[in-house]
């Protein structure tokens, strides 16, 4: 049973690593799912090469949805930011480790598509 | 005890369905009730001249009758059929404000569902009309005070939530027609009564309501079905909202009439077996006695309200009307989808999210929560296997294991 929930999703929903904030950011973006509730704010920072130096988010969100966020901030911190738009919807689950339902994919994929976003926006 | 008349459980034995409120299962009534239609009754309404469609009309205008007297309305001609509660609404909102001058008010609450407030919300930006907010108490009740405040003469519509689908309080409707009264107000009284019908006996007259308004599903019916009840005159005065086949009396190419109500609001060919299926589910509730629902539904809601406070992590909504039969809650530590899932692997169904309700939420200072509802199928064993699971996932958030 739970098995959707093992122990690396539930820790960093618990203790995420990445949750906070940034003093100056040259990217921000929000995102929300409405149907289920989960809502994030993420903040990156760019050096002049295009390296993400700086990557926080602030999420109120479910499990699935805080860990995601919290499992790509790993990926992405001082990796150049190309990677970001490169990243797919596959690598998201990979990187969560277990099979999700359409709902629940959307939980998992909303800290990346907010993630695009702000970065398609500056 | 009324388990074994909804085939779903049969099905699936080990269910344990607490949204209600989103949908209500079906009893076999309904579903032999359509099934049988199709079989043995069905072809279109008011057109055929051969003896199959004229049973067909008779068996739905049967069903108007049993609409009418299931709401204590004084004609069946004062019940429409629409396909949702939904519809229903947005029908009065766009039939009501286009008679309305710039800035008359339309006065809401801050607990209405979606379909009671984008219809309106919509029309006053279409009509440049000003939509205002009655204020909840803390234990998420209507402020009367600030409701009798907010009415003046420009008030022209006052729609309200019957049975709030997120807090479970309920409005206090004669009392509410009381305040327009002594004000002198002329505005017109809609009562969204989705929540309220499939719980407690709703008598349109006493309510004061000049239309009111329920969804078919959530009353053990069909979906695709809803109904609206307005007051004769009130009606006949409301211009035709979808226009085509059925709905006309004289037809040339460039003009139409319409025919009387409610048929002028009944444009195309209706969810026919659907209204069938609708009049199987008042049936089946006349037959329980609506009196006795209520006890039903306030029984184990208070039950439920009890176990709650003996969760410390559980913090409730509101103080809900036992006869509501709705809960919402949040768990310290868990969020709502989180548990409904956990839930779900227990076989355990609840609503997790804004449950159309976002201004609410967003006013309580959160993004979404659970709800437990009540439905007839219900009993005390669901609401014991309920907290049996509530308590698991719980644990389970907090220790990583059960």
């Amino acid at each position: 049973m739970f098995d959707l929930y093992q122990q690396q999703i539930l820790d960093r929903y618990k203790n995420p690593h990445h949750k906070g904030h940034i003093e100056t950011f040259t990217h921000q973006a929000d995102g929300a799912n409405y149907v289920c509730g989960d809502e994030i704010h993420w903040e990156i920072s760019l050096d002049e090469q295009g390296s993400v130096t700086g990557l926080k988010h602030d999420t109120r969100a479910c499990a699935i949805c805080t860990a995601s966020a919290d499992l790509l901030a790993d990926q992405f911190l001082n990796q150049p930011a190309q990677k970001i738009p490169a990243t797919t919807a596959e690598a998201v689950t990979e990187l969560l480790g277990i099979p999700l339902s359409p709902t629940r994919l959307k939980c998992a994929l909303l800290p990346l598509e907010t993630l695009k976003q702000a970065l398609e926006e500056a | 005890m009324y388990k074994s008349d909804f085939p779903i459980f049969t099905t699936h034995p080990e269910l344990v369905y607490l949204d209600s409120a989103a949908s209500a299962q079906k009893p076999e009534v309904v579903i032999r009730a359509v099934d049988q239609f199709y079989r043995t009754s069905y072809a279109n309404i008011h057109r055929g001249l051969y003896p199959l469609s004229v049973a067909s009309t008779t068996a739905y205008e049967a069903v108007r009758k049993k609409v009418a007297a299931f709401l204590q309305a004084p004609s069946p001609q004062e019940i429409v059929f629409t396909k949702s509660g939904t519809e229903a609404l947005n029908l009065l909102a766009e039939g009501l404000c286009q008679s309305l001058q710039e800035n008359d008010e339309i006065l809401l609450t801050e607990l209405e569902h979606h379909a009671n407030l984008v219809p309106w919300q919509q029309a006053a930006k279409k009509y440049r009309l000003i939509l205002k907010f009655v204020r909840l108490t803390s234990s998420g009740e209507l402020d009367l005070l600030h409701f009798s405040e907010l009415i003046n003469k420009r008030t022209k519509v006052v729609a309200v939530s019957h049975s709030s689908n997120v807090l479970g309080t309920i409005a206090p409707l004669p009392h509410l027609k009381k305040i327009l009264r002594e004000q002198g107000s002329d505005a017109l009284f809609v009562i969204d009564a989705c929540q309220s019908v499939p719980h407690f006996p709703v008598d349109v007259q006493e309510s004061g309501a000049d239309f009111l308004v329920f969804s078919g599903h959530k009353l053990y019916g069909p979906s695709g079905t809803g109904v609206l009840w307005g007051r004769a005159p009130l009606l006949a005065a409301l211009p035709a909202y979808q226009t085509g086949g059925d709905m006309v009396q004289t037809v040339s190419s460039h003009e139409a009439t319409w025919q009387e109500a409610p048929y002028k609001f009944e444009a195309g060919t209706p969810n026919i077996e659907g209204i069938i299926g609708l009049g199987a589910a008042i049936d089946y509730l006349q037959n329980i006695g609506m009196k006795k629902v209520s006890e039903h539904t306030a029984s184990l809601t208070t039950m439920a309200l009890e176990q709650f406070g003996g969760v410390p992590e559980i913090k409730l909504l509101s103080q809900p009307a036992p006869e509501s039969g709705i809960v919402a809650f949040t768990v310290e530590g868990i969020h709502p989808h989180d548990l409904a899932e956990l839930l779900a692997e227990q076989h355990v169904c609840i609503r997790a999210g804004h449950h159309c309700v976002a201004p609410l939420h967003a006013q309580l200072g959160i993004s979404a929560s659970n709800r437990l509802s009540i439905g007839i199928y219900n009993t005390e064993e669901d609401i014991e296997k309920f907290f049996v699971a509530l308590k698991k996932s719980i644990q389970f958030f907090k220790t990583g294991h059960v």
